[in-house]
């Protein structure tokens, strides 16, 4: 039972996220968080995450590539 | 279409595979189908690029190289069958474009394999180097045919090759093929004698001293290309046809030393005599296709040329190998389309081979079609966003990580190999946009606004659009920048955008009631180092450049404060094309020492000012400014220079109109100075979240 419940949370925790990952590459959210955090900062930030998001991909390109 | 582009329409064959036009898109790195510095996997983004090429009618595309082992992960790449599994449907949609797709597969960068730091650090230590294997075998991706020096990094040697490895790799050369074809693609291309990679080191009989059936005479010395052609066509079929890119000349002084296109020197390399028997050696191997031009790493500028090379600069060569075999034959480098269709009809060169073209302006092969070449977007070859591989003395490559990550993304056309970042998304609320100043930052803005559906109005305070860069594109060999500027207008008349000239805008405020957003684009002013005695008598590169002083004939010497590219365009422009004595005078250990600037473009620079014996005085400063000299102290000490000028090339400071505030925004120099890259792509950035 507490393993269904772990797996529950998980799957859930896990769908949030990717639902507010989704969500944040609308333009209109997009255009808000531009104006919210200004363009200095904004782009700083989407930059620093692009490059976060390139490296996480290594890993799972080279496991992937190991896969049968 | 013009009559005069009709022969580059015409069908022709490499093999038994009928390639429908003339135009080949030469491999780039970074636009790769399986990734480029990651373990291989089909990348969505290259595919994406590519089949846009195929449907703009390119008639043959190469994707970026792939190494046959990749350098992250260490995989061979016939062993990740999914990627495989995803070719076969993306290749079935790519042929309805009518275009053809090979695969250039490369047998490694060699001594010429561009090392960062972390890298070189690796590489140096067999320990580390061990230990690191598993994920990055450093010593393996710079192993060569023998031990030859590294171009990037000082005191890294390669290591030879042994004959398992070597025959290791010729066999995946032959599996990679297999299943390719079996996916559907058309061909591959071999990568490469050509450019100073692996196969071309041991090609070069002053880079291998080899004494194994590798190495010796010149049959030897391709044996490796020439087994590898044996080998695709023992497993993927004789009837796969296998192109080779190829270097007909190498045009290499010695290490890390190139010629300059008008010098008379000692080959280092490959020279045309033995060009000459190599194409028949390759030919008779089972080649069907001569992809070529000129140059090595060391002389970089050829196989990448900037602006700085005359257009058509490995023609001549490329035409006279042709003669030597019956296979057909392209040639890359600064190509002029007109004068490719000439050669092409004249019967002189089979197709011609394009690639920068291809990320500056993804229609421009329509554009030709349907008359409108007026309307292309030029390449500059600025290699700031494709290709920004730097090197200055003492350094490794300087490239960051980023860049690293993603070549092949264009200076000028932002969308290039990052589509779903870079986007024209219409707006929802379109707004009255003032874009103060008329550079490059301020109309690619009003470009950017306008095609979302804002309205833009340039405030320019000249009487002509271009800002700074005017002055940039007023060098004698800045015709595609002269380009770009004659482009960039005509694309403001063509999308109606309305530009209010000779008007300077001091105060924001004034503005605020009529627009609903502020771009400010006031670009950036030449520094000053009033601690100069005498600083206040410079010149700077406008009086010198746009206002033509540089014609003055009493202008005869001129020490520049400063060797960065501006400084080093402008004094080879003086001793090259004027024919006078410039100086330069550098703090640095390095001219062009910039992190952006890519190896081919400064070492063209300064290679020409050694060849044409400019003084250069690094690690040096000028300390008075007066009436017809000027003293400079090295660490030698200090003298007293006479001269006509001394130009201020110590740089530029941001120059913003107005304070940071809500519905203001700033893009180009005025935010930081930086280069075309990065007033375009922030200019894309601010406008698409406007």
């Amino acid at each position: 039972m507490k393993l269904i419940k772990k797996l529950f949370g998980l799957v859930l925790f896990g769908g949030i996220a990717y639902g507010v990952y989704k969500m944040a590459q609308r333009d209109e959210v997009q255009e808000t968080l531009f104006e919210l955090l200004g363009e200095d900062t904004y782009l700083e930030a989407q930059d620093k995450l692009r490059l976060v998001g390139d490296l996480l991909m290594w890993p799972v390109d080279f496991v992937r590539a190991l896969l049968p | 279409m013009n009559p005069k582009y009709e022969a580059l329409f015409t069908p022709f064959k490499i093999g038994e595979v009928e390639i429908p036009n003339r135009i080949v898109q030469c491999s780039m790195g970074g636009t790769t189908l399986f990734g480029w510095l990651e373990p291989s996997h089909f990348d969505l983004e290259g595919a994406d690029f590519l089949l846009k090429r195929a449907k703009d009618g390119v008639g043959l595309v190469l994707p970026g190289m792939q190494v046959i082992r990749d350098t992250m992960g260490r995989k061979w790449l016939d062993s990740n069958r999914q990627m495989y599994r995803v070719l076969k449907p993306y290749m079935d949609e790519y042929h309805k474009t009518g275009s053809k797709l090979f695969i250039q597969l490369a047998g490694g960068f060699g001594r010429s394999m561009a090392v960062t730091p972390w890298m070189a650090a690796l590489g140096r230590n067999d320990l580390l180097n061990k230990l690191a294997s598993p994920i990055v075998d450093v010593q393996y991706a710079c192993a060569s045919a023998s031990a030859t020096p590294n171009r990037w990094a000082d005191n890294l040697t390669s290591r030879p090759f042994t004959v398992e490895e070597i025959q290791e790799m010729v066999w995946h050369f032959g599996a990679t093929a297999k299943k390719l074809r079996e996916a559907g693609i058309d061909g591959v291309e071999i990568h490469a004698v050509h450019e100073g990679y692996n196969l071309d080191q041991f090609a070069i009989a002053n880079m291998n001293f080899r004494t194994d059936q590798y190495g010796g005479s010149l049959e030897n010395r391709l044996r490796f290309a020439t087994e590898i052609v044996q080998s695709i066509h023992e497993q993927a079929g004789d009837d796969f046809p296998v192109s080779l890119r190829y270097s007909v000349r190498s045009c290499t002084k010695g290490w890390r030393k190139g010629a300059m296109p008008y010098e008379e020197f000692e080959e280092f390399g490959r020279d045309l005599t033995e060009s000459e028997k190599a194409v028949k050696i390759l030919q008779d191997a089972g080649y069907a296709f001569l992809n070529c031009d000129n140059g090595t790493y060391d002389a970089w500028y050829w196989a990448h040329p900037p602006q700085y090379m005359p257009d058509n600069c490995n023609l001549e060569d490329v035409e006279h190998i042709r003669k030597f075999i019956d296979i057909p034959v392209a040639c890359a480098g600064r190509m002029d389309p007109v004068k490719a269709a000439e050669e092409i009809a004249a019967g002189r060169l089979d197709a011609v081979a394009i690639a920068r073209q291809n990320l500056v302006d993804e229609h421009w092969v329509t554009k030709i079609k349907e008359g409108r070449e007026d309307e292309i977007r030029p390449c500059i070859r600025c290699h700031n966003g494709c290709f920004n591989f730097s090197k200055a003395a003492g350094t490794e490559n300087m490239q960051s990580l980023g860049d690293s990550l993603h070549l092949g993304r264009c200076a000028l056309n932002p969308p290039t190999m990052q589509h779903n970042r870079y986007k024209i998304v219409p707006t929802k609320r379109p707004k009255k946009v003032a874009v103060i100043g008329g550079g490059v930052g301020g109309m690619e803005s009003a470009l950017v606004l306008k095609k979302r559906g804002h309205e833009p109005v340039i405030f320019e305070k000249d009487s002509e659009l271009g800002g700074l860069f005017l002055t940039a594109s007023a060098m004698t060999f800045k015709e595609n920048d002269k380009d770009l500027l004659r482009w960039y207008r005509d694309e403001i008349k063509r999308y109606n955008i309305e530009v209010r000239y000779n008007t300077e805008v001091n105060d924001l405020g004034t503005l605020r009631r009529g627009f609903d957003e502020i771009v400010v684009c006031t670009g950036s002013v030449p520094r000053t180092m009033p601690q100069i005695k005498g600083f206040e008598k410079t010149m700077n590169f406008t009086d010198l450049l746009r206002d033509r002083k540089i014609e003055d004939d009493k202008l005869q010497t001129v020490v520049f404060l400063g060797g960065g590219q501006s400084s080093c365009e402008a004094a080879y422009d003086m001793v090259y094309n004027f024919k006078k004595h410039p100086i330069i005078v550098e703090y640095g250990n390095d001219l062009v020492a910039a992190q952006a600037t890519c190896l081919a473009n400064t070492s063209f620079l300064r290679d020409a000012m050694e060849y044409h014996k400019v003084p250069v005085y690094l690690h040096s400063t000028v300390t008075e400014i007066g009436d017809g000299y000027c003293i400079i102290k090295t660490p030698d000490g200090e003298f007293r220079q006479e001269c006509d000028a001394v130009v201020n090339g110590i740089g530029f400071v941001p120059a913003p109109v107005g304070d940071k505030g809500p519905h203001i925004h700033r893009v180009g120099d005025c935010v930081a100075i930086g280069n075309l890259r990065t007033v375009i792509w922030r200019a894309w950035d601010v406008c698409m979240r406007i």
